[in-house]
């Protein structure tokens, strides 16, 4: 009868013990991190008769119910879609930046050309000629606002690396504490579930920062590592991580672990993963390739037009002044230099700009020139060299080996984009010459595609081309050198003082063509019109300006694009993870409520065994009244 | 398999919101009437329509150019006719000079005419354009292009072209047509020519056959004229039909580029009210059925 009274009060122990579980597992439900749990039973011991009853049931331990595996492939999906979705976000808002094409640079661009073709019309039309100077002003300022956006972009994607490293430091920290704990826990010999929930939840909130992996020791303390095996807990002790500016662009960022033993060291951006990588990746890689291309385009076109500007003389007759000012490259050393070689470079031919910077490097002997888009390598064994459009030279000092430098190129074009012009008078829609067939020619010479190369001193010098016979010419004016019996074929080209011309026809001797100053340069519209061609010419890299901007927008659409595409897939992977994590360890309220009944009816049957035990002895009791 | 509550309502709740965002994402197509409304929305096409709009801005400019073209030619080709009407006018007057029975009166009544005619030629030849240039301003210029004496160009000879894609001239060659116009032996000016029959006209002490000799001299210079300013006008007549045609050609240009345009970046409603629709029957199922099976429990039963 003891006995059964021992059983029945086990039982109703065990009873208590579950519906207490099941309570727990209840206000638990949406716990973050909170693993369900179970009161496991087990039989009690014998109570020394021959054939085994057994002396009521025993809780061995309140277990968590989960799957170590499931855990790691949930936390491993979880770094891929924070990385992915970190990406994608950015991305998105940078396709945003590109949304609108009537407020784009392509249409600030086409508007410039149209204003050179409105010009072309009405070159003494002083508002016509403003115009022009104000769709330069609009174009210089779009690239600038668009290339600021983007820089934004990026830097808020650094501030929140900065915030992400901050939670990942915090959450190091708290690792390192529960260890302490868990150890403390381990020595007292209780099994501290609630300490392994808030374990697993700090390393699931260190991968959603960055990829980390766990191993979890016999006393369910855990040794963490980044995924290439640099340790970031072991024990109580801990890494902090930092962001650091990168050696060679500090424009950059890179992901520094400081050890506890006060040494640093880089993880490789393909090392890190978790939202950090989604964000560097999306600052430094995706924003950078655009902005690049931004600055290449706004450098082509802005010294086209410069180019042609200078070639036309203005409603003055002063040679054409710039009508863009654009960022000139710059090379920066690296500061663990040891030589004191400052390089320089410049800008030589717009046209031939690529979409990128530059790494240089020197070896003792060579110096090795990186373009850093695609990865191309050229050496030289000697500055200065011409490359890609630019001439880096050795501006002073001597590098040393192992020396490297940034050549910061399509990056710095846009920050000195404006327009420079304010005086409508000074756009050059004129030539400086103009050829005048002799008006008493009685053949039908002429002269056709006029053109310019360079202004020079003699330019503006009146040249007479006199025909001697059909066949037959001499040149005279000042800087000709006054050649004579020239021999005539149609279709000749002429050069002389920076012009060059076609004459075409069949001139009779004594025919003449003059080419001296032109005359009303306010109302001259040949290098407007010369301008206005520049528009679809291919001045960007062998490229038109709008193809390779169409390019940039397209490129903006399908990196968003996949990206948003890779995000949903990884996002998915997460979920699907979680969905089979939680399928072991969450808790399902039907479930729960149907253990609750079972336990109830379990307690109730228990004191029921109490209360027999108790009408046993009553009964007992009462044979002896 | 079991499901954990927590996790199949936050699963759940996640439906509703991506069904809600495609439900938006069609909304906004309607409301912009504009299947792209981001790059990544049709990467290859919004990257395309860059090129179309483009395109369309060079036409654009294009067509302004060349209907300002249209407009000088227009212009020019009336002067012209103001020119040889008053030619035909100088030609009349000669003719009745070359009569050899007209008395000095007669002679100074037809040099006085002339005169007139004269005076009027050289205001129709330096004619302004309208848009601060000259009719026959040649590559440019600031004031009359024909100087009183009409054998002095002010300007350079030649003419002013615009259009990229079809070269257009919108001013004519003042010299070749007035000053120093070529003759079988050298240039001659039609109004010096003329300004030499005035003088004899009016000179009181000129001979009738003096008289006749210079009104049959300059009627071959005013013929030659009529006769190059007729070359001229042929040649402005052509021009404006060929910029006809290429205004015609821009107009279909545009058309096509709209319609490109529209296949390109604009939103076929049909498609997009069905697909509204039904994103609309997306989110309302998922709600219906989150809002039951969320509310079901066995705690309910209990």
């Amino acid at each position: 009868m003891s006995n059964l009274l021992r059983i029945g009060s086990s039982a109703l122990n065990a009873a208590s013990i579950q519906l207490q579980t099941t309570g727990q597992n209840i206000a638990n439900a949406s716990t973050p991190g909170y693993v369900r749990r179970e009161a496991m039973l087990q039989e009690a011991g014998n109570n020394g008769l021959s054939g085994f009853i057994g002396q009521g049931v025993n809780v061995a331990q309140i277990q968590r119910v989960y799957d170590e595996f499931l855990v790691r492939e949930s936390n491993a999906n979880r770094s891929g879609a924070a990385q992915d979705t970190a990406r994608s976000d950015g991305l998105n808002r940078l396709d945003n930046l590109f949304g609108d094409p009537e407020t784009g640079m392509g249409a600030a661009y086409d508007s410039l050309v149209s204003s050179f073709a409105d010009v072309t019309a009405h070159p003494a039309d002083s508002s016509a000629r403003s115009a022009v100077l104000a769709q330069v002003s609009a174009f210089a300022s779009r690239a600038a606002q668009i290339d600021g956006q983007m820089q934004q972009l990026a830097s808020s994607a650094h501030g929140q690396m900065s915030t992400e490293i901050n939670k990942a430091n915090d959450t190091l920290k708290s690792l390192a504490a529960l260890n302490q704990r868990l150890g403390n826990a381990h020595a007292s010999l209780s099994t501290p579930n609630n300490l392994y929930d808030e374990r697993d939840k700090l390393l699931g909130d260190l991968n959603a920062v960055m990829r980390a992996n766990a191993t979890i020791g016999a006393n369910g303390a855990v040794t963490v590592a980044s995924s290439r095996g640099e340790p970031l807990v072991v024990g109580n002790n801990f890494a902090q991580l930092k962001l650091v500016s990168n050696e060679l662009d500090a424009s950059k960022l890179d992901v520094q672990v400081m050890r506890s033993n006060g040494t640093s060291v880089q993880l490789a951006p393909s090392e890190l993963g978790g939202k950090l990588a989604g964000l560097a990746q999306f600052a430094d890689s995706d924003v950078g390739e655009a902005r690049a291309r931004l600055g290449q385009i706004t450098a082509a076109v802005a010294i086209s037009f410069n180019n042609r500007q200078a070639l036309g003389i203005d409603a003055t007759g002063t040679a054409g002044q710039a009508l863009f000012g654009i960022g000139s490259p710059t090379v920066s050393p690296v500061a663990a230099n040891t030589g004191n070689a400052q390089i320089t470079a410049a800008i030589t031919t717009g046209s031939a700009l690529k979409a990128s910077d530059y790494s240089i490097s020197f070896d003792g002997t060579q110096y090795s020139l990186t373009r850093l888009s695609d990865s191309n390598v050229q050496t030289f064994a000697s500055l200065p060299q011409v490359v890609d459009g630019l001439t880096v030279s050795l501006g002073s000092g001597t590098p040393a080996a192992g020396d490297k430098f940034l050549l910061r190129a399509a990056s710095s074009y846009v920050s000195g984009v404006k327009s420079m012009l304010t005086n409508p008078s000074r756009l050059a829609t004129a030539l400086p010459v103009t050829t005048v067939p002799g008006s008493a020619n009685t053949g039908d010479l002429s002269a056709s595609g006029l053109d310019i190369s360079a202004i020079g001193a003699n330019t503006s010098q009146p040249v007479s081309i006199s025909f001697t016979g059909t066949g037959t010419f001499n040149v005279t004016g000042t800087g000709t050198g006054n050649p004579t019996g020239l021999t005539y074929t149609p279709g000749m080209t002429l050069s002389y003082n920076g012009w060059s011309l076609k004459l075409s026809g069949a001139p009779k001797a004594g025919d003449t063509m003059q080419v001296v100053a032109t005359v009303n340069p306010a109302g001259d519209n040949r290098n407007a019109r010369a301008m206005q061609s520049l528009g679809d010419a291919s001045n960007v890299d062998g490229a038109k300006v709008i193809d390779r901007y169409a390019d940039l927008v397209g490129e903006v659409g399908t990196r968003a694009q996949s990206a948003k595409a890779t995000g949903d897939m990884s996002q998915r992977l997460f979920e699907d993870a979680e969905s089979a994590r939680t399928s072991v360890s969450g808790v399902n309220l039907d479930e729960e409520a149907a253990r609750m009944l079972e336990y109830q009816q379990a307690y109730q049957a228990a004191a029921k065994v109490i209360a027999t035990a108790n009408q046993m002895f009553q009964s007992l009791l009462q044979s002896f009244a | 398999m079991r499901i954990a509550t927590g996790y199949a309502q936050k699963v759940a709740l996640d439906g509703i919101t991506d069904r809600q965002a495609a439900l938006i994402k069609s909304q906004e197509q309607l409301s912009s009437g504009k299947r792209i409304n981001r790059p990544s929305d049709d990467p290859a096409a919004a990257a395309e329509a860059e090129k179309v709009r483009s395109r369309q801005a060079r036409m654009d400019a294009e067509k302004r150019a060349v209907g300002y073209a249209q407009q000088q030619l227009s212009n020019a080709d009336s002067t012209i006719g103001d020119a040889t009407s008053l030619l035909q006018t100088a030609r009349e007057t000669l003719l009745r000079g070359a009569n050899a029975t007209n008395n000095t009166s007669d002679r100074f009544t037809l040099g006085a005419n002339l005169s007139a005619i004269r005076e009027q030629l050289l205001a129709v030849a330096n004619r302004s354009d309208g848009t601060g240039g000259f009719v026959f301003g040649g590559q440019g210029a600031t004031s009359a292009p024909i100087a009183a004496d009409g054998t002095t160009y002010n300007a350079q000879p030649g003419t002013v072209q615009v259009g990229q894609e079809l070269s257009s001239p919108v001013s004519l060659d003042g010299r070749a047509n007035f000053t120093a116009s070529p003759t079988a032996t050298g240039t001659e000016s039609i109004f010096a020519q003329l300004d030499a029959a005035i003088a004899v006209f009016k000179d009181p002490t000129a001979t009738a056959a003096s008289a006749a000799a210079i009104a049959q001299s300059t009627l071959g210079s005013v013929d030659r004229s009529i006769d190059r300013l007729s070359v001229t006008r042929a040649m402005v007549g052509e021009r404006l039909n060929a910029i006809d045609t290429h205004l015609r050609d821009l107009e279909k240009g545009t058309i096509d580029n709209a319609a490109r345009m529209s296949s390109l970046v604009d939103v076929d409603f049909a498609a997009a009210i069905s697909s509204m629709a039904q994103n609309q029957t997306t989110v309302e199922a998922a709600l219906k059925s989150y809002s039951t099976i969320a509310r079901m429990s066995l705690f309910n039963f209990l």
